[in-house]
């Protein structure tokens, strides 16, 4: 039976819409333009809402609760064409739980989820995802939003991407995924690293780099190696890196116990935990992160 | 105008059923308010019954009824259909002095009375039920594509949209060529 939403007063449609799961207000803002300009003057917005984008073979972007938009390439199409509505520049289907865009061009169709999903709910990005294929994502995203992305993961583009080119898994191999140069220059909050193939000699020249006043908004480093001999061996004693058996916890649940205290020019210190394989570097900042 | 008590289609007004106390209880007499609807069929509603609805005990606490005044005077409603006020009377009584779970069993399950219900219970400022009624308009639309949703919603498509607003400009230009003629007829 159907329920004409539009003919009841604003503050009851107001508190129906707010009832909805983000994934579910996404779905139906695709149900006609003016239900989108609709949902966004009256979806009473959690203020801890946040989203994630996951950039690898296909564009995700959601939050806690799940996806809310992907978008694929028009590669993945062919089985579910019966599904699909044809609209501006895209065709869009829909997956039992969010819809999906699919595109010629992977990067535009990310950027669009991405435009979509943050104008829809007047909020910006907290969390980025992204394999190789994703690096751009990290300024446009910054570049975008007044503030900076608070997390950011680097991960190992999936296996199962039916269109990752040769070169990227070329890269991979030889280990210049990640190099020094992006580790100093993504002015990230949360860096984390996952099959890292980064030297001693970089791991030192990136903390070289934040002794001197660089990444000054970094507040975890946190990487993990496909080598396993990782020791504390390696630190520069330029460095001036001292055991420590301080225990210190930071304004959340995180908590360091002993490891290695390095100090930046201007007095902030950080605790480097290593393990076989680990590195994990903790800012104190003063105001507690 | 016939008159039914707590849900119950007796013609004339009975005394309520009350839920067993305790024998050390003091007894507390409770009072009595009537209420009806388009079809002018008066329920009989306990005044703990009615402290869910804010628009009710609004008007209780402002006139101070006796019992025979508040049977002399229902209070008309007469934008709220039978069927639905009964329902809201009925889930008045339901949760009368009780905390209301977060979940409601007890909620009408005909969807078909669900719009006039979310305009009753809006209109009679009942908090509770108002939002387990939003909540199962929200489910209604659990796991729908885009397309299932503007039929189970009634959301125009947007070419229907922009043939109402083509439709609607049109309309306003008609009304205000009218309204000049007419202001030029009267100046001659």
């Amino acid at each position: 039976m159907p329920f004409p939403i539009l003919q009841i007063p604003f503050d009851v449609r107001s508190e129906i819409i707010s009832l909805l799961r983000p994934n579910e207000i996404v779905t139906a803002s695709f149900s006609s333009k003016n239900f989108k300009r609709l949902i966004k003057k009256q979806y009473q917005r959690p203020s801890k809402l946040k989203f994630d984008v996951h950039i690898g073979y296909k564009g995700l972007i959601g939050n806690c609760q799940g996806i809310v938009l992907s978008a694929e390439h028009i590669s993945e199409l062919s089985e579910k064409a019966h599904e699909i509505i044809c609209t501006n520049g895209y065709k869009r289907g829909f997956s039992s739980k969010f819809p999906v865009l699919y595109f010629e061009n992977r990067v535009m169709g990310t950027k669009m989820i991405i435009d979509y999903v943050t104008d829809l709910f007047g909020t910006c990005i907290d969390e980025l995802y992204v394999d190789r294929n994703g690096i751009w994502a990290i300024d446009w995203i910054n570049s975008r939003q007044s503030k900076p992305l608070a997390c950011l993961f680097l991960v190992k583009a999936d296996n199962g991407d039916p269109i990752a080119d040769e070169e990227a898994e070329y890269v991979l191999s030889e280990g210049q995924w990640i190099n020094c140069d992006n580790l100093m220059n993504v002015d990230a909050t949360v860096f984390a690293v996952h099959n890292s193939r980064l030297t001693d000699s970089e791991l030192n020249a990136f903390l070289r780099h934040w002794r001197s006043g660089g990444s000054p908004r970094l507040e975890v480093l946190d990487m993990n190696f496909e080598r396993e001999v990782l020791v504390p061996a390696w630190f520069d004693p330029e460095l001036e890196i001292v055991e420590t058996d301080e225990v210190r916890r930071d304004g959340s649940e995180m908590e360091i116990q002993g490891g290695f205290s390095i100090q930046r020019m201007d007095g902030v210190n950080a605790t480097i935990v290593c393990d076989l394989g680990q590195f994990c570097m903790v800012v104190w900042h003063s105001d507690g992160h | 105008m016939s008159s039914t008590e707590q849900g119950t289609s007796s013609a004339a007004p009975a005394e309520p059923t009350t839920a067993p106390e305790s024998a050390a209880a003091p007894e507390v007499p409770e009072s009595f308010y009537y209420v009806h609807g388009k079809d002018k069929v008066v329920h009989k509603v306990s005044a703990g019954a009615l402290q869910h609805s804010a628009l009710i005990h609004g008007m209780i606490s402002n006139l101070g009824y006796t019992e025979e005044q508040a049977k002399a005077n229902p209070f008309p409603f007469e934008n709220i259909d039978g069927d639905i006020l009964q329902m809201v009377v009925d889930w008045c009584n339901q949760h009368k002095g009780k905390p209301t779970p977060p979940e409601d069993t007890n909620l009408p399950k005909q969807k078909e009375k669900l719009f006039d219900l979310v305009l009753a219970v809006n209109y009679l400022e009942i908090k509770e039920l108002l939002t387990y009624c939003c909540k199962q308009v929200a489910m209604m639309v659990k796991g729908k594509s885009p397309e299932e949703i503007r039929e189970i919603w009634m959301i125009p498509t947007d070419a229907e949209d922009e043939a109402a607003e083509k439709e609607a400009k049109k309309r306003a230009g008609k009304e205000a060529a009218g309204e000049t003629a007419a202001a030029a007829g009267d100046a001659k």
